[in-house]
This record gives structure tokens, C-alpha cells and sequence, in this order.
């Protein structure tokens, strides 16, 4: 997908396409897993508290209310790049985002937070292991686009 | 009412109205609610000078922080942050810097 330097430019491409999942990380790190962030609580790139693991912790069961976290609205974006920005000290972040009406791999859906409209859950809908959420994380991943200066517009 | 997706969320909270002398926001928090934009405000700007705060402190003294790190917790308090005051009409007060 084309690359867009400014979130102006991209508001202005999107608007013609529909809405929108977005997720600001520090740059250098992966936009779906948390790989070598060295926050602990995470198994194989996947934070336990965003999803219900097995006792085992091999498996991830389906569950409404809990998933990868993406911002659905220019307004939540501009806010948890502050947050993102402040927890870096500061650090370069980049926003990678994805189309709503984008395909995203079996088993995954995106929810609407009950608690908040601009805020999407990308949820578990079907019973699978660890390493099968890792991969279809991945999948989306190499499927987002990047936007870098955001902070320019934001 | 704040709905926290944590129990430990309320906690951090606490613990830093504590630490940071923010008595306005320890008494918000404990009753669970703002009455008003005036309160919406004082939360806000309490978040965000804690979220500092606990960069700065790395979380020390909070096993949770501790273990699993300041930016997945102040995260997870932003989203119930966010949802409740925005929900509830405070957005300006909430966006403010």
C-alpha cells in the first residue's frame, strides 16, 4: 500500500476509502507484537492482559472485551500518540494503520470497545495456540501501512 | 463510574494522588466520577503528570509496574480514562495539555 508522509495526506486519501485502525509504536519496534520491548508479561510477543490465555498459556480462547488495541478515530490516535510519546521519553513514533474494510486473517475480528467508540479491539473469535495468533499478528503487520512525522499534524 | 479493565489500574492511581500530594485527584478517584469540567481537568492533568511521574520512578514500589512495566499500565489507564471522560462530555478538558 502507498506510503504517506503526513497523517494530512493520509486523512485525505482515506476519507475516500472508508475507516480505519491505527496503532502508534516507537519506532524500530513491531506494530502488533511486543518483540524486545523488555516488558515482562509477554509470551512470544503478545502481552497476557491483552488477551485470555489458557492455564497453560499455549492457548488463546476467544473473548469479546479483549484484544491488540487500535484507534479508530483521528481524535483517540492523537491521544495515545501523546501517551506513546511521553512513555519513550520523547522517542520517534510511527503510526501504522490498516483499512477496516481490509481482509485480516480467520479467527480475528475487530470490535468496537463497549466503552468506547474510537477505540477497536482486534479480538479472538475461535480457540487457537499462541504461535497461531503470532503468525496471524505477523500477517497483518507486513499488511499496515506506516506513517512517520505524525506529530506534525497530530 | 470509571470503569477500570484492572483492579490494579485504581491502585497505581492511588498510589501516585499519593505520591504527588494530588489530593483533588485522590478524592475524584476514590469516589469513582467527575462532577464537572473542573474535575474532569484536575484528572487530566493528574494522568499526565503521573504518567511522567512514573517513567521518571520506573514504577518502583509497585510490583505490577514493576513486572510488567510503566507503559502497558499507564496504557491500560488511559483507555478507562479515556472512555469514561470522553463518554461523558469531557473531551476538551481531557485534551487539554
Amino acid at each position: 500500500m502507498e506510503q504517506f508522509k503526513t497523517l494530512e495526506d493520509l486523512r485525505d486519501y482515506i476519507k475516500t476509502l472508508g475507516n480505519f485502525y491505527a496503532r502508534p509504536t516507537e519506532r524500530g519496534a513491531h506494530p502488533t507484537l511486543y518483540l524486545n520491548s523488555g516488558e515482562k508479561g509477554v509470551i512470544q510477543g503478545v502481552r497476557k492482559r491483552d488477551y485470555m490465555f489458557s492455564a497453560d498459556e499455549q492457548w488463546v480462547l476467544p473473548y469479546s472485551n479483549m484484544g491488540l488495541s487500535f484507534s479508530a478515530h483521528w481524535q483517540h490516535l492523537k491521544r495515545i500518540y501523546r501517551l506513546k510519546q511521553k512513555v519513550t521519553g520523547g522517542k520517534q513514533i510511527d503510526v501504522f494503520w490498516v483499512l477496516e474494510k481490509a481482509d485480516i486473517p480467520e479467527g480475528l475480528e475487530f470490535q468496537q470497545d463497549p466503552k468506547d467508540s474510537q477505540h477497536y479491539l482486534l479480538v479472538v473469535k475461535e480457540k487457537m495456540h499462541v504461535s497461531e495468533l503470532v503468525r496471524k499478528l505477523k500477517w497483518i503487520a507486513d499488511r499496515m501501512s506506516k506513517i512517520t512525522s505524525a506529530e506534525k499534524v497530530l | 463510574m470509571i470503569e477500570y479493565r484492572f483492579p490494579e489500574e485504581k491502585s497505581i492511581l492511588l498510589h501516585y494522588a499519593e505520591k504527588m500530594q494530588a489530593e483533588l485527584a485522590k478524592q475524584i478517584i476514590l469516589k469513582g466520577s467527575v462532577a464537572d469540567k473542573k474535575e474532569a481537568r484536575v484528572l487530566s492533568e493528574f494522568y499526565w503528570c503521573m504518567v511522567d511521574a512514573a517513567v521518571a520512578d520506573e514504577g518502583n514500589g509497585i510490583p505490577v509496574l514493576e513486572a510488567e512495566g510503566v507503559s502497558a499500565w499507564m496504557e491500560y489507564i488511559f483507555h478507562s480514562l479515556n472512555g469514561y471522560l470522553v463518554s461523558n462530555g469531557y473531551a476538551e478538558e481531557w485534551d487539554a495539555e
